[in-house]
């Protein structure tokens, strides 16, 4: 969630420390096994944004042939344009050109492109304009995140001809300046108390560890497939005299309707030092047996 | 204090009830330290309250092992749930209390 509310901070918020980098600042919380999430779980699009977007930060797609290239995994909020692009592939490969040679004619165009629409001469506006004139035309190109993100943010104004927009989750953030509905104890398992409430809009597949005292239901989950006992150790900061071991894993799918507590799980101290955590957590509060994958 | 012995108990009895071995041993040793050592007791119950694997995360469930006599898995896990949050906040209270 925190990739997606990113991902609307790029599309707003021309000056956002990470353009320069075109990466987030927290990984992919999707296995990184599954299609289109790969080692690197910080990276934009599969590290090509020239020819790919990733306005959700999970599920990288080519918008000319209209096709996620991974899975998404309860993203929700993307959108793309069904219509092809007719224009060269190789257009825009610098951020600029995209912009300079608007009308797709391999000109430079600066009334149309480097004008009075590029009012504050930064990529953000830039983006917000051409978005705006290629989606009339049925066309997207993604550069950057800041250009994916304000498609992003545009298509999700509703005012997109022909996108496939999913219905967004209801979420809502919580944070020690607004505390939610979590009791304290809960709250500060999360990292810096704070965490989103999600009424899911759509199943959601999520695991634990147990072993020893912990059993294979529970109320923490991670949405990271568990790869090993030491990672979810490091992951999920597991101390040790909890019992948990972590050499088993379960797995449950949460009914869309249902409402869970997603971020990132604190440190913990250990009585001889500290685990970071800083993995995936999900608290749901009412867990149904029924919901474990045999 | 008396307030957290009398909830420790509460809960050891819900735990034991519920054939839960390994945290109705926890809560035991904490009350036992709590007359002698009551900081470090404090400390301890402290100590249980994390993420996966925690007291936090534990559900009473015959999922999980746990066997129930006349009341229902739900009415367990509710109570737990409120003895749990009665504990946390009593050892807050004293450590306020403590720093004041």
């Amino acid at each position: 969630m925190t990739r997606i509310l990113q991902a609307f901070l790029l599309a707003i918020m021309a000056t956002f420390a990470t353009q320069a980098n075109a990466i987030f600042l927290t990984p992919d919380w999707f296995d990184p096994t599954q299609p289109g999430v790969g080692t690197n779980r910080y990276s934009y699009s599969l590290n090509d944004p020239i020819n790919l977007a990733d306005p959700t930060g999970n599920t990288p797609f080519d918008p000319y042939a209209d096709q996620d290239l991974g899975t998404c995994h309860g993203c929700g909020v993307a959108g793309h344009f069904s219509g092809s692009d007719t224009r060269d592939r190789g257009y825009g490969s610098s951020p600029y050109d995209y912009d300079v040679d608007y009308d797709n004619s391999g000109l430079i165009d600066n009334a149309l492109g480097g004008g009075a629409t590029d009012l504050n001469g930064n990529s953000y506006s830039r983006s917000v304009y051409d978005q705006s004139r290629n989606r009339a035309m049925g066309n997207y190109h993604a550069e950057n995140p800041v250009k994916s993100a304000a498609w992003w943010a545009l298509s999700l104004g509703g005012t997109t001809a022909a996108a496939t927009a999913r219905v967004a989750p209801a979420i809502t953030r919580f944070g020690p300046m607004s505390p939610g509905p979590l009791p304290a104890e809960m709250a500060s398992t999360f990292r810096g108390s704070s965490y989103s409430a999600i009424t899911l809009s759509e199943p959601l597949t999520l695991h634990r560890v147990y072993g020893g005292s912990a059993g294979p239901i529970g109320s923490f989950w991670t949405r990271t497939k568990p790869s090993g006992p030491l990672q979810s150790q490091l992951d999920s900061a597991l101390v040790p005299s909890w019992g948990n071991t972590a050499n088993n894993v379960s797995t449950i799918t949460v009914p869309r309707g249902n409402t869970i507590y997603d971020g990132f799980a604190a440190s913990q101290p250990t009585g001889v030092g500290t685990l970071l955590g800083g993995g995936s957590q999900v608290f749901v509060p009412r867990v149904s047996p029924k919901w474990i994958h045999p | 204090m008396k307030d957290l012995k009398y909830l420790l108990e509460e809960t050891s009895s819900l735990l034991i009830s519920a054939d839960e071995k390994y945290w109705s041993a926890k809560v035991q040793s904490a009350i036992q330290l709590l007359p002698e050592k009551p900081m470090r007791a404090i400390s301890e119950v402290e100590s249980w309250y994390g993420g996966m694997g925690s007291f936090n995360d534990l559900l009473i469930s015959s999922l999980n092992g746990h066997s129930l006599g006349t009341i229902s898995e739900h009415e367990a896990n509710a109570k737990l749930a409120m003895l749990r949050g009665k504990l946390f906040q009593s050892t807050q209270n004293i450590r306020d209390l403590d720093r004041s």
